[in-house]
C-alpha cells in the first residue's frame, strides 16, 4: 500500500479524526443495522465491513480502509482490501457496483438509461470511488477543476458522508442473491469388462 | 411528544452521518422546516434543501408534506444524505 506523508500538523489531524470517529461512534447501532461495521481504529487508517442485512444469509460485501492522513486539508483516500488480510483488491476482485442512475432533465418514460458504476478503474487497476469529498476524486487529472478545497467544511469527505454515499450506493441497493450455473453434459459410462482367453 | 401540545413532537435526523435531535416539531407544518432545523444544527445551513435527498425507512420521502401525514413513531428517525451530483464519469488519463 502507498504509504501517505503527513505533512501537516499531526495533531490537527489527529484531532479531527477523533472528531470523525466520535460521531460514527454516537450512530454506530444506526450503522450495525445498516451492516456497516468499524473493525479496525489504527490512526490516521479506519477500516469498516460492509455488510448485506437485507439478505438471508446475511454477507460480507466488501471491506474498505479510510486514510485520514492530512485530513482534512486533504480529503479522505478510500482503498477497497481483502477483509481477512487487508490487502488491496483491484476491480475485477470486488463484487459489485456502485450504481448511480441520474435521469435526464428531459426524461420520458421509456428511455433508455444507463447507469453509472461509481467504482472506476479498469479490471486490473486498484479502483477509486468517483465522488467529489474522496481524495482519488480530486487528484485524478480528470477533476483538476474541482478543487477538494471548495468542499472542505461544507460536509463532503467527512467520514458520516462518506459511508452514507458508499451505503446508498451498493449496500442499500441490494436485493437478492443472484446465481450463475453453468451446466455441462457428459456422458454416463461403463466399460464393458472382457476377458482375455 | 409534549404532554402540553400534542401538534409537537420530537424528530431525531442523521445529516451526512451525524445525529440531531429537534424538539418541537410542529405536525400541521411541511417536514421541510423541521429539517431546515436539522441542518443549522450540524451545520449544514449554508447548503440548500435542494442538495439533500430524505430517506425514512429506507424510502425517499416528500419533505414538502406535512408532519402529520407520514405518522412517526416516537422514535422515528429519517437520514438525510448529499446529493453527490454526477459521478462516476468515465476518468481516462488519455
Amino acid at each position: 500500500m502507498e504509504q501517505s506523508v503527513q505533512f501537516t500538523d499531526i495533531e490537527v489531524t489527529k484531532r479531527k479524526f477523533k472528531k470523525e470517529l466520535e460521531n460514527f461512534l454516537r450512530l454506530e447501532n444506526d450503522w450495525r443495522l445498516k451492516g456497516v461495521f468499524l473493525i479496525k481504529d489504527s490512526f490516521p487508517l479506519l477500516e469498516f465491513l460492509f455488510t448485506a442485512p437485507k439478505l438471508t444469509p446475511p454477507s460480507v460485501v466488501y471491506c474498505i480502509r479510510i486514510d485520514f492522513c492530512n485530513y482534512d486539508i486533504e480529503a479522505p483516500s478510500i482503498r477497497f482490501i481483502h477483509p481477512y488480510t487487508g490487502a488491496e483488491l483491484t476491480r475485477q476482485e470486488i463484487n459489485i457496483n456502485f450504481w448511480q442512475m441520474n435521469l435526464p432533465a428531459n426524461y420520458q418514460s421509456g428511455m433508455p438509461v444507463v447507469p453509472l458504476d461509481l467504482l472506476q478503474g479498469r479490471p486490473q487497476d486498484i479502483p477509486f470511488i468517483c465522488i467529489r469529498g474522496v481524495r482519488e476524486y480530486h487528484n485524478h487529472p480528470a477533476h483538476t477543476g474541482d478543487s477538494w478545497l471548495m468542499y472542505r467544511g461544507r460536509g463532503e469527505g467527512t467520514l458520516g458522508y462518506i459511508l452514507d454515499q458508499l451505503y446508498n450506493f451498493s449496500i442499500e441497493q441490494l436485493q437478492s442473491y443472484g446465481v450463475d450455473l453453468q451446466v455441462n453434459i457428459k456422458y454416463n459410462q461403463v466399460p464393458k469388462v472382457s476377458i482375455s482367453q | 411528544m409534549s404532554d402540553k401540545n400534542p401538534n409537537l413532537i420530537s424528530l431525531r435526523f442523521v445529516v451526512n452521518g451525524e445525529e440531531t435531535t429537534v424538539e418541537h416539531v410542529n405536525v400541521n407544518q411541511p417536514l421541510k422546516v423541521a429539517v431546515e432545523k436539522a441542518l443549522k444544527q450540524t451545520s449544514n445551513h449554508a447548503r440548500d434543501l435542494s442538495e439533500f435527498q430524505a430517506k425514512y425507512n429506507n424510502n425517499d420521502i416528500n419533505l414538502n408534506q406535512k408532519v402529520e401525514t407520514f405518522n412517526f413513531p416516537a422514535i422515528a428517525t429519517i437520514y438525510l444524505s448529499l446529493k453527490i451530483g454526477q459521478g462516476g464519469t468515465i476518468c481516462s488519463i488519455h
